[in-house]
């Protein structure tokens, strides 16, 4: 009576450790991390316009008008003269967005300046990289960036344009890289 | 039948709408845009013009040329100081002396500077 119950608990001992053994050899763990940068958004904000004041059209020929993008003085050429009494400065935006982050920036290459049918085609002389076209954001990742924009511009002034009032706009957008 | 299958495309219209929504808040936070003027005034040019008299070497008169409305400062030797508020596109000045005493007549010299303000 005493060999029959050593018997039965050995065959219930084995009987467990069998499907236990082969669950540990059809299985495999490992760690995957996961991550995100959280950025802020992008805004851009113009500061200034670019006013180019009061100028005296040539008596003959083909004058030009100048303001660089690092200044707030307007220069005339060839007979195009500038006159006092008008504020005159180059365009300004504000980027602000995440610290040391690029920005694509885009803008156009001319924009014209209109009273009625009359325009004038103004080039204009941004102070970025024009090749890349990319702006990197001062400050640094987890705290705020920001960065200036700054355009001059130029056009020709002959001397058969109209006198009068020009006005116009042209757009400028930041992108995150 | 018919009816019932387009109210169902209909349906997966709008729900397909959703991540559209999402996506173009996505893009406005990631980029933004602002515009700037440009602003000139051109005028046209101003100066001045003498009338003289080749018999009797005298200058009579000075033309201003600017726009109608245009002031301008002139100082001459004869006049002293002066302005002027021009009427026309073209306006004289006469170059006699206040009180109606005699002009400049043979005079060899003639300084006068005209500043338009």
């Amino acid at each position: 009576m005493k060999k029959t119950l050593a018997y039965a608990l050995a065959l219930g001992s084995l009987a467990a450790a069998g499907p236990a053994f082969a669950q540990a050899a059809n299985t495999s763990t490992d760690t995957a991390s996961g991550s995100v940068t959280i950025i802020r958004p992008l805004t851009l904000t113009k500061t200034t316009d670019l006013a180019f004041g009061r100028v005296v059209q040539p008596r003959s020929g083909t004058g030009t008008v100048s303001i660089a993008n690092n200044s707030t003085t307007v220069v005339g050429d060839n007979g195009a003269v500038v006159l006092s009494g008008l504020t005159t400065s180059h365009a300004v935006f504000g980027v602000s967005g995440e610290g040391a982050q690029v920005v694509n920036v885009t803008s156009p290459a001319t924009f014209d300046l209109s009273n009625g049918a009359n325009t004038i085609t103004v080039t204009l002389a941004p102070d970025w990289n024009t090749t890349t076209n990319q702006v990197t954001l001062l400050g640094s990742l987890g705290a705020a960036g920001s960065a200036t924009l700054n355009l001059g511009g130029s056009f020709n002034l002959p001397s058969t344009q109209a006198s009068g009032a020009y006005t116009g706009t042209f757009n400028v957008t930041v992108a995150y890289n | 039948m018919r009816k019932k299958a387009m109210l169902l495309t209909s349906a997966l219209a709008a729900f397909s709408g959703a991540p559209a929504f999402a996506q173009a808040n996505a893009a406005f936070a990631q980029e933004g845009s602002a515009s700037a003027q440009g602003s000139v005034v051109i005028e046209q040019p101003v100066g001045s013009g003498i009338a003289y008299n080749v018999l009797t070497s005298a200058v009579s008169s000075v033309f201003l040329s600017g726009r109608s409305g245009d002031a301008v400062s002139l100082t001459s030797a004869v006049r002293g100081g002066d302005a002027v508020i021009l009427s026309t596109d073209t306006y004289p000045v006469s170059l006699g002396r206040a009180g109606g005493a005699p002009g400049p007549q043979g005079q060899a010299n003639l300084l006068f500077l005209a500043q338009f303000n």
